[in-house]
């Protein structure tokens, strides 16, 4: 469920996931955000929550092309140091998901990642990022 | 009841109460240092999740699914510069 320098794999359970930020029932939410996302809208959607180089917005770029198919891909990077969120749509992705139905996902992620809430934000952002896919 | 045994009533059971709480609300259980805090220093290793589609292989097939995906544009063939760049949105908090 994790991926590294060569581009995310589908692994579940994964030791590294386990010791992530996340307990064991937030990282089955998110498993299952993420499930029904993709199953939901044919995009491919993967979320990264770590350190972003500066600038930021390039190294989520740089990120979300390292996924197997770009082009249908988004990528929502969260740095929580940094205290700075990032999605990134690909080229196809865009026509479904306009930068402004991102930029209200963003906003409402960033409400819950302002609360301390990773999991819940993530969660919702999703959720709102898929409806917006389905239904424009 | 003598003057030292008073003082260790009123002074050390007080005192182990005030203990006991502190502990409790400082120590926290495992959940509580998982939890992010703004402002607080994440020290977490960089995590990249994708979604596991083996596990949606029990689940009925998606027919629903399969026509979204059909329904995307075709790769385009324009040059470069027609091309739309990937989009996105930011935001801090």
């Amino acid at each position: 469920m994790t991926g590294g320098e060569r581009g995310p794999h589908p692994q579940w359970p994964d030791r590294q996931a386990v010791e992530g930020p996340f307990t064991t029932r937030q990282l089955l939410r998110l498993d299952q955000a993420l499930r029904d996302a993709d199953r939901l809208t044919g995009l491919v959607f993967s979320v990264y929550v770590g350190e972003l180089d500066e600038p930021v917005r390039q190294a989520a770029e740089k990120l979300h092309a390292q996924l197997p198919d770009p082009a249908i891909s988004v990528l929502i990077a969260v740095s929580p140091n940094q205290r700075v969120l990032e999605i990134v749509t690909g080229p196809s992705a865009r026509l479904r998901l306009p930068d402004r139905d991102c930029k209200l996902a963003a906003m409402s992620m960033a409400a819950a990642f302002a609360g301390g809430d990773l999991a819940g934000g993530l969660v919702t952002g999703l959720a709102q990022l898929t409806d917006h896919a389905r239904f424009g | 009841m003598s003057t030292t045994e008073t003082l260790l009533y009123l002074v050390g059971v007080p005192a182990v109460v005030v203990a006991v709480v502190w502990a409790l609300v400082y120590r926290g259980g495992p959940a509580a240092q998982k939890r992010y805090r703004p402002g607080r220093p994440y020290t977490f290793a960089p995590v990249w999740y994708v979604a596991n589609h083996e596990a949606d292989q029990g689940a009925p097939p998606a027919l629903e699914t399969e026509r979204r995906r059909a329904a995307l544009p075709a790769p385009d063939t324009e040059p470069d510069a027609m091309r739309p760049s990937v989009g996105g949105a930011s935001d801090r908090w």
